[in-house]
């Protein structure tokens, strides 16, 4: 891939005798990609490798072509991070923090504390930004993170579950926040086992179950199905015999069948096998694949 | 004036200036923790324990300093003339203060970055540990240096005005513009290091405070007995000692020396300065170790 933006080659990290990462191999373009995994996945793992904060135990990665290994400082500088712990001083107010935070990323001085002002106010925090950040609830600590990952202009977000621990507004809110992010020509890593949450806001994503890698491919493509649903109002027996005679594979649950066909085009089949019958109808349209499916499939198949 | 107002949404703009380089953001560092450390854009009641060592320590100069001016000309130049003391005196006078106020500083400096996980942000922006460790150490030089220097600099000035000849003063007293950072710099050398230590691995600043005082307090009572009935070389593990010693050496007041342990077990100077050495290498080596595993 030409336009990657993350590349990974066999990589691999170990913390004793538990495996985080196994042969990682990874080509990521700009855009919002999903890293997705269940807890324990190695999805912080891998972030913080690509940080540089971790060396891994063998392989390499690049973040814009550069060695987060051999580069890390400079990799660094094109890049902010969201943890997903708190990582504030309790008795300092959000606009110093993020002010501070905006230094160290390489901003001068004087222009710092006005982005993170700016930044304070896109995030939603103008208000309370001059409150202490141990004041601040769960949703306004996460903005607050959000806000000091991107205040000094990186080209490429990190966010290490930036849902994680918000009641549903707050989660819409910071799933809108990070929508914006691709507005603002930033690429965005994010890291959730919210597969939902996924869905809705990336275009690329790169699945990870027990430190290996699942899927690293478009959200479209993963959602692109051949099944045809079909829910019916009858005993579905007579008609997944007829659709299996004509070589169909069918998926029985309950009175709704998961019908896909290797050649021929699905719903003149299954309308001649529906008048062949005679079962009633109740709904037929093209199976949405969710991520959740695909996880659940490769977890169960995949390994 | 227009009536039509209008509404501009700012959005997010993309900073597309220079950027600074490590050395700026190293400073910012230092800035951060001298701020930490005086209670800057904190809370009040964050203020109240350095800011009130620090009038502690430049109260008495003033006062000295004042009444000597007042005095002035009112017959009694005589009686007064030794009122005001001399520089070392005065570094004794602030030892213990200083040594307090690091007490209270170095944990300030290192703990809350550690316990509330500041250092995950560290870790990712383009800055080292090596940077972090040199700045945090750098912010407690520079206010140690400032809490020590203030007072003598009022005596100093104090001295200048009094002597009714401020350049001749200054040129009489030159070789006292290095004695009084050195002074200073010996101090903040003995006892930054082992209270650093203590902080990098305490979760409770009033903790790192308690230990590191009595830390000092017993090893200077340990010192004391352990060199006169076992061996005299055990004087070396008073640490506050060993700042005494060499400001002794540095304003020629080899008196200083005979009161402290090392003095006591008839060690040379040059023990102190290489027991002070030693301990800021041991310090940094040892902090740096601790920090490894933890940005």
């Amino acid at each position: 891939m030409s336009n990657a933006i993350i590349t990974t080659a066999g990589l691999n990290m170990s913390f004793g005798d538990v495996q985080a990462l196994r042969d990682v191999d990874l080509e990521v373009p700009a855009g919002r990609i999903g890293l997705v995994g269940a807890n324990g996945a190695g999805k912080s793992t891998l972030i913080k490798i690509l940080l540089g904060m971790l060396q891994p135990s063998s392989g390499v990665s690049e973040v814009y072509g550069t060695s987060a290994q051999r580069k890390p400082l400079t990799v660094r500088s094109r890049v902010g991070y969201m943890p997903e712990g708190d990582c504030f001083p309790l008795d300092q107010t959000a606009a110093d923090f993020v002010s501070y935070t905006a230094e160290l990323g390489g901003l001068p001085a004087s222009e710092s504390r006005q982005r993170a002002s700016e930044v304070l106010t896109l995030v939603g925090l103008a208000e309370e930004r001059f409150r202490n950040l141990g004041e601040f609830s769960t949703g306004m600590k996460q903005r607050a993170k959000l806000a000091q990952a991107i205040v000094h202009s990186p080209e490429l977000v990190l966010l290490d579950e930036p849902a994680s621990g918000l009641d549903p507004d707050g989660r819409e809110d910071m799933l809108a926040l990070i929508n914006r992010l691709g507005e603002f020509g930033m690429s965005v890593v994010f890291s959730s086992h919210v597969l939902g949450d996924i869905e809705r806001t990336c275009d690329w994503v790169v699945m990870l179950n027990e430190g290996r890698l699942l899927r690293n491919e478009p959200l479209a493509s993963i959602r692109a199905s051949n099944a045809i649903r079909v829910v019916l109002l009858d005993d579905p027996t007579p008609a997944v015999r007829v659709l299996e005679s004509r070589g169909a594979r069918v998926a029985v649950t309950d009175r709704t069948l998961d019908v896909e066909f290797e050649t021929g085009d699905p719903f003149v089949a299954i309308r001649d096998v529906l008048v062949e019958t005679g079962l009633g109808l109740r709904s037929l349209g093209s199976k949405q694949t969710t991520l959740e499916d695909v996880y659940l499939a490769e977890e169960e198949y995949g390994l | 004036m227009s009536s039509e107002g209008a509404i501009f949404d700012l959005d997010y703009r993309r900073y597309e200036g220079a950027r600074t380089g490590r050395t700026k953001i190293r400073w910012a560092i230092v800035r951060d923790g001298v701020r930490k450390v005086l209670g800057l854009r904190r809370k009040a009641r964050r203020k109240i324990l350095p800011w009130g060592l620090i009038v502690l320590a430049v109260i008495p100069a003033i006062a000295f300093v004042g009444f000597r001016v007042l005095t002035e000309g009112l017959g009694a130049d005589e009686l007064l003339e030794d009122l005001i003391p001399g520089h070392a005196d005065y570094f004794g006078f602030t030892f213990q203060l200083t040594f307090l106020f690091v007490a209270l500083s170095a944990p300030e400096l290192l703990i809350p970055d550690r316990v509330s996980n500041v250092l995950t942000v560290y870790a990712s922006r383009p800055l080292t540990l090596a940077d972090y460790l040199i700045a945090r150490v750098g912010s407690l030089l520079l206010v140690v240096m400032a809490f020590t220097l203030l007072p003598q600099l009022v005596i100093y000035l104090g001295g200048a005005v009094l002597s009714g000849d401020i350049i001749g003063h200054v040129t009489g007293n030159l070789d006292l513009l290095w004695k009084i950072p050195a002074g200073a710099l010996a101090v903040f050398a003995t006892q930054a290091g082992v209270a650093f230590i203590i902080s990098a691995y305490a979760r409770r600043r009033g903790v790192a405070a308690g230990v590191y005082i009595a830390f000092s307090i017993i090893s200077g009572g340990v010192a004391f007995g352990l060199s006169e009935a076992v061996n005299r070389w055990f004087a070396v593990i008073d640490l506050q000692a060993h700042a005494v010693v060499l400001i002794g050496e540095i304003f020629n007041e080899p008196g200083f020396r005979d009161d402290t342990s090392m003095g006591q077990a008839d060690l040379s100077p040059w023990v102190s300065l290489v027991a002070v050495v030693t301990i800021a290498v041991l310090a940094a080596g040892l902090l740096y170790r601790r920090y490894r595993k933890l940005m």
